[in-house]
């Protein structure tokens, strides 16, 4: 699964620490789902969406083949 | 909202506690074997005294349950879950192997307490591995510092 997790913090002007603060999980976490190493719960997913104002479908996407 | 730290306050507990009682497995071994050794024990007090290295090690995997429980991150669950399946499914190969090896070839090391630690050594490489090395000395930095991120 792709993500726009690393862009959407930069436009935040957050760091890792920053976004895992209002995530309330470890900066390796982040780290983990912007890298791709780790794709979040569902739940997680939800609460990424809501941190970022977005709909989860405009932060994840599909691998393409 | 607290500042993340790199690890979470249920996994500095788990740490800590395993510590203690890898401490108190090691003089568990020590202390049973000098006392087998010089009074030599015999009935129920010879079988009670040679379980006593056991009883850290149950702890310990009663620890691990209780981690898995309490940990909120779901990301430093799942590394956690993914080491152990590999130290077991590592181990469980080696110990197999070792026991058919030792029915032909009978060489006999007295396997059981090689296995524990054959396992937690495996399961600590696994650790550092799916969390990275630069993540563990950051962790071991942090713990060195009392907690603080500073």
């Amino acid at each position: 699964m792709n993500n726009r997790l690393r862009v959407l913090r930069a436009e935040c002007g957050w760091s890792q620490a920053d976004l895992a603060q209002r995530l309330e999980v470890s900066r390796q976490s982040v780290n983990a789902i912007e890298t791709g190493k780790y794709d979040p719960s569902l739940p997680l997913a939800f609460k990424i969406a809501k941190v970022f104002g977005k709909r989860i479908e405009e932060i994840f996407e599909e691998d393409r083949q | 909202m607290n500042k993340p730290s790199l690890m979470t306050a249920v996994m500095k507990h788990f740490l800590w506690r395993v510590l203690g009682l890898t401490g108190a497995y090691l003089a568990a071994i020590l202390l049973a074997s000098m006392y087998l050794t010089q009074h030599r024990p015999v009935g129920v007090a010879l079988y009670a005294l040679s379980l006593v290295p056991a009883v850290p090690v149950l702890v310990v995997i009663v620890s691990v349950g209780i981690y898995l429980r309490d940990e909120k991150d779901e990301y430093l669950r799942w590394i956690t879950v993914k080491s152990l399946l590999w130290a077991s499914g590592i181990t469980l190969s080696a110990a197999t192997i070792a026991s058919f090896l030792d029915a032909v070839l009978q060489v006999r090391p007295d396997p059981s307490p090689h296995a524990v630690v054959a396992f937690w050594a495996t399961f600590g490489f696994l650790q550092a591995t799916f969390w990275g090395v630069f993540g563990v000395a950051q962790a071991l930095m942090h713990v060195s510092n009392g907690g603080s991120d500073e």
